[in-house]
C-alpha cells in the first residue's frame, strides 16, 4: 500500500525541524533520529484522523515518545555530577559543548521545558497543554531547570529573553 | 551573555539532519499489524485468565453442592487404615458427608503462607476435609473430637493485641455437619490458666466437658472446675469434687459416666453422669496423675500414677485396678515395671488396652492383656497413628493391625492423590499465581518508578 501524498509532503517537509528538536531533547544524534521515525511510525496508525493538522499529534508524541525511552533506558543513562573537561580553542565550540552537556544532565521533564519554551517558542499555556501538565509546573521546572543550567554551565552566562528585558 | 533561544539555534545548527528514511508508511503499517495482533492475543490471554480465577475461586460453580447431612447408618461407617498428612493445598470445598472418623491437626497453605489447620477423616466414605473451627482455637488445648463423629468441642482464646498467646475465655462445640457452632464463655479477670486447660466428652456425644484452673489468688493458688456443656444448648454444669482432674472420655461402660481424679491428694475416682449431680466415688492406694480410663464394660480402669523413684527423676509407670462399690477402696497393680506409658489409647475391649509408650529405647504401640504385654510396631507407611477412632462397636483398633471386614476402608478413600493436583484446580491456582506474580511485580515496578529508582 502506497503511501498518502499527505504523508510524503510531511515527513519531506518537516524532517528535518523535527529532528532538530528531537535532537535537544536526547542530546544525540543518533536518538534523535531513531525518536522521529518511531514518531512517524506511530502517526501512520492514526494519520486518517490527523491529516489535516498532524503537527500538535507529532509533537505531543514526540514529547511523550521520549519521556518514555528515558524511562525505558535510563539504567543504561550515565549520570555524571559535573561536566567533563575538554581541550579545544574555539570559544563558540567550547560554548554549544557546555551547553549540550549540560542539557544532557537535565531531567527529560527539564529539558522538554527548556525546549519548548525557548526553542519551539511556544507559550506556557502551550507547553503545559503538550506535555499534559498545569502551567504552574511548567513555570517551575523551568525556573529550576534554568538554575541548573547556570549552575552547570557557569561560563555561559545564560540570559532567556524576559530576564534581558527587565535587566535593559 | 547568551540568549538561551540563539545558543539552541547554534546548537542544533551543527546538527547535519539527513534525508528521511524510505518506506517510513510501509514500516508504520507493519508495526500498527504487530500491534493489533499483541493486544488481541493479550486480550484473549486475559479472558480466559479471568474465566478460570473466577471458576476456582467459586469452586462451587464447577462442582457438584456438598451432600446435605444425613443420618447415616453405623453399618455404613468405617475406620481408615492408616491416616495420612494431607496436602497443604487440599480442596476447601464441602463438608464430610455423615460422622468423621478422625480428627487430627496439619498445615494448611493459600497464597498467603500457611497456617495451623484441622482436618477430618470421613467415616461414610474415608475423604479427607479441612474442618473449619470458628473463632480463634486454643493452641494449647486440643480439640476433640465426640465419640459419635459429628461434633467438634476445643476452647477458643480472646484477641489480645501485642500478646503472641492470648488467653484461653472459653470453650465451643462445633457440629461438623451443620457447621452450627455453641459456645460458652467462661469469665475470669485473666483468663484460664494455660497447660491446666483440658477437653473431653461424655460417652453418649451429649456433653464436652471442660477441666480448667485459674489462678486466684496472689500466691498463686488455683482455682480448678470441672464444667460439662451440653450440646444441645442450656447452661454449664459444674461437677462437684472435681477440685482437680484430668478428663478422660470413658470406655462403653453402659453407664453415661465421666471420671476423674479427686479428694486428698488425688486418690479417690469420681464418677458420674453430666448434670446429675450424684457423684459416687471409691479409694485407691496411690495418687492418680492421669486418667482413669474404664473398660467398655465399666469394671476395671487403667491410670497412669508415679511409680519408683528413679536415678534422675520421677518415672511414671502403668496401673491397673477393678471398680468397686462407692465409698469402697481398691489396689491396683503395676504393669511391666520397663513400660514408660505416654499416653493411653483406649480400650480394645474388656481385657486388651492400646498404650502409647516407651520401651528398651523405642516408642512402640503396646498391647496389655493382663499383665502381659506385646509389640505392635507401627506399619512403616504409617505417618500419623490412628488412635481414640471407634467403629460401629464402640471398640478401639490400634495402628498397624490389620482391619477386618467391617472395617475396611472403601475404594478411594485417602489423601488427596498427586494426580488430583493435576487437574483443572491446580492449573486455575498456577494460573492464579502467575497473575498474582504479575500484578506484584507491577506494583513493585511503579513504587520504585514513583520513587526514582531504577526499575528492574
Amino acid at each position: 500500500m502506497s503511501a498518502p501524498e499527505s504523508f510524503e509532503e510531511y515527513v519531506a517537509g518537516r524532517y528535518s525541524a523535527l529532528t532538530r528538536t528531537a535532537y535537544l531533547l536526547t542530546g544525540h544524534h543518533q536518538d534523535a533520529e531513531d525518536l522521529v521515525q518511531t514518531v512517524l511510525m506511530k502517526a501512520v496508525g492514526a494519520w486518517r484522523r490527523i491529516q489535516a493538522d498532524p503537527e500538535p499529534y507529532v509533537r505531543r508524541m514526540l514529547v511523550n515518545e521520549n519521556i518514555s525511552r528515558w524511562r525505558r533506558h535510563r539504567g543504561r543513562e550515565l549520570t555524571v555530577a559535573a561536566v567533563p573537561d575538554r581541550t579545544l580553542s574555539d570559544g563558540a565550540r567550547d560554548d554549544r559543548l557546555d551547553l549540550l552537556a549540560a542539557l544532557r544532565l537535565l531531567s527529560p521533564r527539564q529539558r522538554t521545558v527548556l525546549v519548548l519554551r525557548y526553542y519551539e517558542d511556544l507559550t506556557e499555556a502551550q507547553t503545559a497543554e503538550l506535555m499534559g501538565t498545569a502551567i504552574g509546573t511548567v513555570k517551575s521546572q523551568a525556573r529550576d531547570a534554568l538554575a541548573r543550567l547556570r549552575t552547570l554551565a557557569p561560563g555561559l552566562d545564560i540570559r532567556v529573553r524576559s530576564e534581558v528585558s527587565v535587566d535593559t | 551573555m547568551t540568549d538561551l533561544r540563539t545558543a539552541l539555534q547554534e546548537l542544533v545548527e551543527k546538527h547535519e539532519g539527513h534525508a528521511p528514511p524510505p518506506d517510513l508508511w510501509g514500516r508504520g503499517l507493519r508495526r500498527r499489524q504487530r500491534a493489533m495482533v499483541q493486544r488481541a492475543l493479550v486480550a484473549v490471554a486475559a479472558a480466559a485468565a479471568a474465566v478460570l480465577v473466577l471458576l476456582s475461586v467459586d469452586t462451587r460453580l464447577v462442582s457438584p453442592p456438598p451432600p446435605a447431612p444425613v443420618d447415616v447408618p453405623s453399618s455404613r461407617l468405617h475406620l481408615p487404615d492408616h491416616v495420612y498428612r494431607p496436602d497443604p493445598w487440599m480442596s476447601d470445598a464441602g463438608r464430610p458427608p455423615g460422622p468423621l472418623a478422625v480428627l487430627s491437626a496439619a498445615k494448611r497453605a493459600s497464597w498467603f503462607g500457611t497456617r495451623p489447620g484441622w482436618y477430618g477423616v470421613s467415616a461414610v466414605d474415608g475423604r479427607y476435609h479441612w474442618v473449619d473451627l470458628p473463632l480463634q482455637v486454643a493452641a494449647s488445648v486440643e480439640p476433640e473430637l465426640s465419640p459419635d463423629g459429628t461434633k467438634v468441642g476445643y476452647a477458643f482464646t480472646g484477641r489480645t493485641p501485642g500478646r503472641q498467646f492470648s488467653p484461653v475465655v472459653g470453650f465451643a462445640v462445633y457440629d461438623t455437619q451443620t457447621g452450627h457452632v455453641s459456645t460458652w464463655p467462661v469469665p475470669t479477670r485473666h483468663g484460664l490458666a494455660v497447660g491446666l486447660t483440658e477437653g473431653g466428652w461424655s460417652p453418649d456425644s451429649r456433653w464436652f466437658v471442660a477441666d480448667f484452673g485459674q489462678t486466684v489468688t496472689r500466691d498463686g493458688g488455683n482455682d480448678y472446675r470441672l464444667l460439662a456443656f451440653p450440646v444441645n444448648g442450656g447452661a454449664a454444669v459444674a461437677q462437684d469434687h472435681a477440685d482437680y482432674c484430668c478428663i478422660s472420655p470413658l470406655g462403653r461402660s453402659g453407664a453415661q459416666e465421666l471420671a476423674w481424679f479427686g479428694g486428698d491428694a488425688s486418690k479417690r475416682v469420681y464418677l458420674d453422669r453430666p448434670g446429675q449431680g450424684k457423684a459416687v466415688s471409691f479409694g485407691i492406694d496411690r495418687s492418680g496423675e492421669a486418667g482413669p480410663w474404664f473398660s467398655p464394660d465399666g469394671r476395671r480402669f487403667v491410670f497412669i500414677a508415679e511409680g519408683p523413684a528413679g536415678p534422675h527423676a520421677t518415672t511414671f509407670r502403668l496401673f491397673v485396678g477393678d471398680r468397686v462399690y462407692p465409698g469402697g477402696r481398691t489396689t491396683t497393680d503395676q504393669f511391666s515395671p520397663r513400660l514408660q506409658p505416654f499416653r493411653v489409647l483406649g480400650w480394645i475391649n474388656n481385657r486388651n488396652v492400646a498404650v502409647d509408650a516407651h520401651v528398651s529405647g523405642g516408642g512402640v504401640l503396646l498391647l496389655h492383656r493382663g499383665h502381659s504385654q506385646r509389640r505392635v510396631p507401627p506399619a512403616p507407611e504409617c505417618r500419623t497413628t490412628v488412635f481414640l477412632a471407634r467403629d460401629s462397636t464402640g471398640r478401639c483398633r490400634p495402628a498397624g493391625q490389620p482391619a477386618g471386614p467391617r472395617g475396611a476402608a472403601p475404594s478411594g478413600a485417602g489423601p488427596p492423590s498427586s494426580r488430583r493436583r493435576c487437574g483443572r484446580g491446580a492449573a486455575a491456582r498456577w494460573l492464579r499465581a502467575l497473575v498474582l506474580e504479575a500484578l506484584c511485580r507491577r506494583l513493585s515496578r511503579s513504587r520504585s518508578t514513583s520513587q526514582g529508582g531504577t526499575p528492574r
